[in-house]
Parts: C-alpha cells; structure tokens; sequence
C-alpha cells in the first residue's frame, strides 16, 4: 500500500507547473465559495441572533407606517408581556451627510429589552437625565473617532433638521456577537421637536419591542396584542425578532439563492478543472496503466491512482484555503474586507463553511479522478500498448 | 527467495496448451483474421522463440498466452487454470501471480526508483515492507543491478533499464515470462546481456519463457524457435 501511496505522490507532483497552478485553481474555487457562504452567513447572522423571547409590534400595513403611542399601556398590559419599550428609526446623516449609521430614538424602558447592549447603570443614569443624551455603540464610536462627552450633530432625513446629542455614554456589546452599529438617543426629544417643528405624526412611534416571559407562548401573546387593536385605523402585525429579521432577509432571498447556486457553479468549475488536469495526465500515461493492468492492477486499483492523484491535489487546495483563511482572520477585518465589516458585524467563517469545502475537495479529487478512471478500464491493454508502442 | 525463484526448474510437463485458438481484430469495419484455429504446447522450462513477418499474429499469441487479451474461440491452459474461461478479476489476479512481462521499450515507471520500480507487482501481494524491499533487491542482484537501487530510470542506460524490467518480471516469481522484442531497443552488446540473462533464468531458475523476436541472433538465444505466418504455425 505505502508503494502505491509513493506512486500517487510521486505522480502528482510530476508536472509540479501543472499541478501547482491546478491546486492554486481549486484554492480559488475553494476561497470563492467560503466567501459567498460566509457573506451568505452574515446576512443571515440577525436571524441567529436574534432573540427567541422578544416580539416586534409594528403597523399591520408595512413597517413606514406609525402607530399611535397610547397603544403602549396596552401592549404592555397584555398576559404574557415582561417588558416593552417603543422606537423610531431616525435614519440620520452625520458629518456633513457623507456618513450614515443607525440611529434610532426609543424610550428608557426600551434598553431594558436588549439586555445584551452592555448599557451601565452610570449611562442608563446620565441617559434619564439629558433630554439630548445619546448612548453610541462601541463600533460606531470606534470607526468615526466619537469621543465620550463629545457634542455630535446629525442631519436628519426622516425628521429634516440639525439634530444635536450629548455624547453620555459608549456602550460594548456583551459578547463579540453582539451588533454595537448603533445609536439611542431619547424618543421625547425626537417627539418634541416633531410636534413643534416638523409634525411627521407626533405622538407615534416605529414599533414596540417586547420580552415576554419566560414560557410564555409568543403565538398567542401576538394573537393577544393584534386583537387588541383589530379593525382599529392602526392595525398591529406581532411578531417574534426572528420573524421580523426574517421578513426583512426574505426581501433579498433571491439574490441569496443567486449566491448559493453561484458557489455550487464554483465547486462545478472546480470540478471540471481538476478533471482535465487528470485527464491531460492520464492521457500522457496510458502506457503506464496499460503496463500496471498487465502487471495485475485491478480496475479499482488503477481508480484508487487516479482518485489519489486528483485527491492529493484538491486536499492540497483545501490546506493552501485553511492557510489563507488563518492568515487572514488573523488581521483586524477592516484591514482585509474594507468596508464590508460596515455592512456584516459578524463576518467569520463558519466551522460549516470549512467543513463542506473539505467535503468539497474530497468529493471533486474522488470524482475527477473517477472520470479517466472509468476510461481507462474499459481501455484494452493491448491495443493501449499497440497504440503507444 | 533463491528457492522460490527456482521452484519450477526440471518441470517438463506442458504448462501452456493453446486449442484451436482463433483471434481476429475489426479496423475500418473490416475483420482481420489474426490467429486461425492455432494450437501449441509449451513445456514448463522451456525458453520459445515466436518468430515471423509483421502481422503473423506472434504478438497477439503472446498477450493470449499472457493473459491480457482473449480469444475468440479454442481455449488457453496454463497449469491447471483455463485462462479463457476466467472472468476479469480472476485474470487480473492470476497475472499477478503467474505472469512475468517484459516489453521492448521497458516501460518503467519514471517518477520511481529501480528498487520501487521491482517491488511494485510485490505491492499486489500481501507481504510486509520490509520483506517487499529484500524480494526487489535481490531482484535486482540476480539481473547485476544490485548496486543500482536507488537510481531512476533516467540515470540509466538502455540494457540496465531492461535488465530492471527483467527484475520486476521475475520478483513475483512467476511461472512464465513474457518479452515482447525485450532488445529491439537495445545495441547489440546490451542486447547480448538481456539475452544471456533470460537464458540463465530459463537454466538456473527454471522460468518458462516466452520471447517474440524478429531477430534471428536473439532467437537463437532460445531453445526452440517458433514461426508463426498469417495465423497459422509453421515450424515448432
């Protein structure tokens, strides 16, 4: 068997050019769909953030519609509802309109929902206390050099005008998988003004975030809060976060299936480069498989040659990929992917991802050897060693 | 292993009967009539010549004899097997065990060394390392090559890389061996050697040989010529 696994490495390095630029082509393809899946993976990172005991209240229309705040007593009052808290989103330039992160304006109690914002009690404190308080998120804060105490202004969109905050607070997240993109600032300042200045519907809010109690069943506290309000001019639609994320990613889910079958159209890529490379090679050797059938090879023998021989370039390819990622997952992501990380907070390669590109490699080496394998055993000797002799 | 290469010496009982074997080929949608109703019989032990024109047939008889191609009709003994009657699988494996090639361009393997190059039909055989190593080196002392192990076939001349096909012939310790033309690529001196070695096989080890030839010099190298012409035998 050892004498074997010599002949294929041997083989396989017998044209190093050859085989050098085949496993830099399967390393490519290999690269090509880890990063597909992995942009596919952080496109989708909200729904598995997401938390399963919070609900979305918002208009049964579409979500650019408001609903009235005195429905807040009422969510709140509903069996089943722990805490609540209500928001707008701002959507807000900053610094001379060329930046844009999110913002939203919510009430306190709102911070009570995500207790994965690591908001501390001082901030919470310094937040009540400021009509134009903001609390940044470390990400935010980090990228456009925000600095505590510091007076920042935003040009709003939605709300036009020149909006000013008090910096009071730069809040991380509780764990890496935590999104910190985003500002809060107070829900009564953005109400006041809209009341006085702009009259975008005061009094009405974007949504209502809700944590329901442990155990509780989020189909029927949804039930609950929508009958409330049924056959009312603002209709609820309740759902939980993961549905709401999800309505949100189903708006791309074509583009997301485009990017699927596009990886797998780079494994078939792959598939067909490595194939020709060992036909090409088989090709050259037939005499040599003819020679090895008449010294007493089995058919399955010679597939095994073949088979190893593209394995050992695709496994090759598979290693060269685990360098790459491990080179570059090892430098600051902003350094690597530029302004990708603004779009995806969560941009790593999944354990899956490298799983089904060694899955991947094995299955093309088996199947790209099996080609000229097949060929090759229905080859007469003879007339192989007729043709070449 | 000396023991083992030499088991078949004094064995004067034929070990290949060919019975009104027929053999013909298809080219252009025309059939060729290769070998027509041919019988022969060959002694274990003996060293034959198969000799005659381009297209006699002497090669086709050979890889029928081998193993490697099949009749069309009549049947093929060797020992006691029906080679005719085995399927695919049982032929590859009985080549393993019984057959010795040699071929007029060598066909070593490049990427490997002479060492590699012999054991590797040991690699079919369920034998340790080790033992695969010793059984291709001493391989390589009977053909003289002992002190060429490790060199590739590149680093050799033409009679070295035959007299190491003739090593990988032998390493199995087959009954027969077959040499399609084993100097028809060789200079006259190199060409003598090969033959002399073949000849030693054939009396010191007892191998059953079978040589196609056209040249009348190697031939005679062998105990017996045989001449084949459009299919059929003519002298034996």
């Amino acid at each position: 068997m050892l004498d074997l696994f010599r002949l294929i490495y041997r083989n396989a390095l017998r044209h190093p050019v050859r085989s050098a630029l085949t496993t830099i082509g399967v390393t490519v393809a290999l690269l090509a769909f880890c990063f597909i899946h992995t942009v596919i993976g952080a496109w989708m990172s909200g729904v598995e953030r997401s938390a399963k005991n919070r609900m979305v209240v918002r208009n049964a229309v579409s979500l650019i519609f408001y609903l009235p705040l005195s429905y807040y007593d009422a969510v709140l009052s509903t069996p089943g509802v722990e805490k609540a808290g209500y928001g707008n989103w701002f959507g807000g330039l900053f610094r001379n309109e060329r930046v844009r992160f999110q913002q939203f304006a919510v009430n306190d109690a709102y911070l009570d929902v995500y207790p994965e914002l690591a908001i501390s009690p001082e901030m919470r404190e310094k937040f009540r206390n400021n009509r134009q308080a903001a609390l940044v998120g470390r990400e935010v804060a980090d990228k456009y050099n925000i600095k505590l105490g510091e007076r920042i202004q935003i040009q709003g969109t939605i709300f036009p005008g020149l909006w000013e905050f008090d910096v009071v607070g730069i809040f991380p997240g509780r764990d890496q998988q935590t999104d910190t993109r985003t500002m809060f600032f107070r829900w009564d300042y953005l109400n006041e003004r809209n009341r006085i200045e702009i009259q975008r519907q005061p009094d009405h809010i974007g949504f209502f975030a809700v944590q329901i109690a442990a155990g509780a069943e989020p189909a029927v506290i949804s039930k609950a809060i929508d009958d409330k309000f049924a056959n009312s001019p603002f209709e609820t639609l309740t759902e939980t976060e993961t549905a709401f994320v999800q309505g949100f990613i189903s708006m791309s889910s074509t583009i997301i299936t485009v990017l699927v079958f596009v990886s797998y159209v780079v494994i078939a890529i792959m598939l067909l480069v490595l194939t020709n490379t060992m036909l090409m090679s088989s090709q050259e050797r037939l005499r040599e498989y003819a020679v090895l059938k008449s010294l007493g090879f089995s058919s399955s023998r010679i597939w095994a040659l073949l088979c190893g021989e593209a394995l050992v370039i695709s496994v090759s390819g598979f290693f060269m990929l685990c360098l790459i990622l491990a080179v570059v997952f090892s430098l600051p992501p902003r350094t690597v992917f530029g302004s990708l990380v603004d779009f995806f907070p969560v941009f790593a390669v999944k354990p899956w991802t490298v799983v089904a590109s060694a899955f991947a490699s094995l299955v093309v080496g088996a199947a790209a050897g099996g080609i000229p394998a097949f060929r090759i055993a229905r080859l007469k000797v003879t007339e192989v060693l007729r043709r070449v002799e | 292993m000396n023991t083992a290469i030499a088991s078949n010496i004094e064995n004067q009982s034929p070990i290949i009967l060919v019975e009104r074997v027929t053999k013909s080929y298809t080219r252009g949608g025309e059939r060729i009539l290769v070998l027509d109703e041919l019988s022969i019989e060959i002694k274990g032990g003996s060293f034959i010549a198969l000799m005659g024109p381009s297209g006699s047939g002497k090669t086709t008889l050979l890889n029928l004899i081998a193993g490697i191609d099949r009749p069309d009709s009549g049947r093929i003994l060797v020992g006691d097997s029906n080679i005719s009657a085995l399927s695919e699988s049982q032929l590859t494996s009985w080549r393993a065990r019984s057959v010795g090639f040699i071929f007029q361009f060598y066909n070593l393997f490049p990427v490997l060394t002479a060492l590699e190059n012999v054991a590797l039909p040991l690699s079919l055989l369920p034998m340790k390392s080790s033992e695969r190593k010793e059984r291709a080196a001493f391989a390589l002392e009977v053909v003289g090559l002992g002190d060429r192990v490790d060199h590739y076939p590149r680093q050799l001349s033409g009679g070295q890389e035959q007299r190491v096909a003739i090593a990988r012939a032998i390493v199995t310790d087959p009954a027969m061996i077959v040499a399609d033309e084993p100097t028809g690529d060789l200079d006259r001196t190199s060409a003598t050697e090969v033959l002399s070695l073949l000849q030693r096989l054939n009396k010191e080890y007892g191998k059953t040989i079978i040589m196609v030839t056209h040249d009348l010099v190697a031939a005679e190298f062998a105990g017996h010529i045989v001449q084949l012409d459009k299919g059929k035998l003519i002298t034996k």
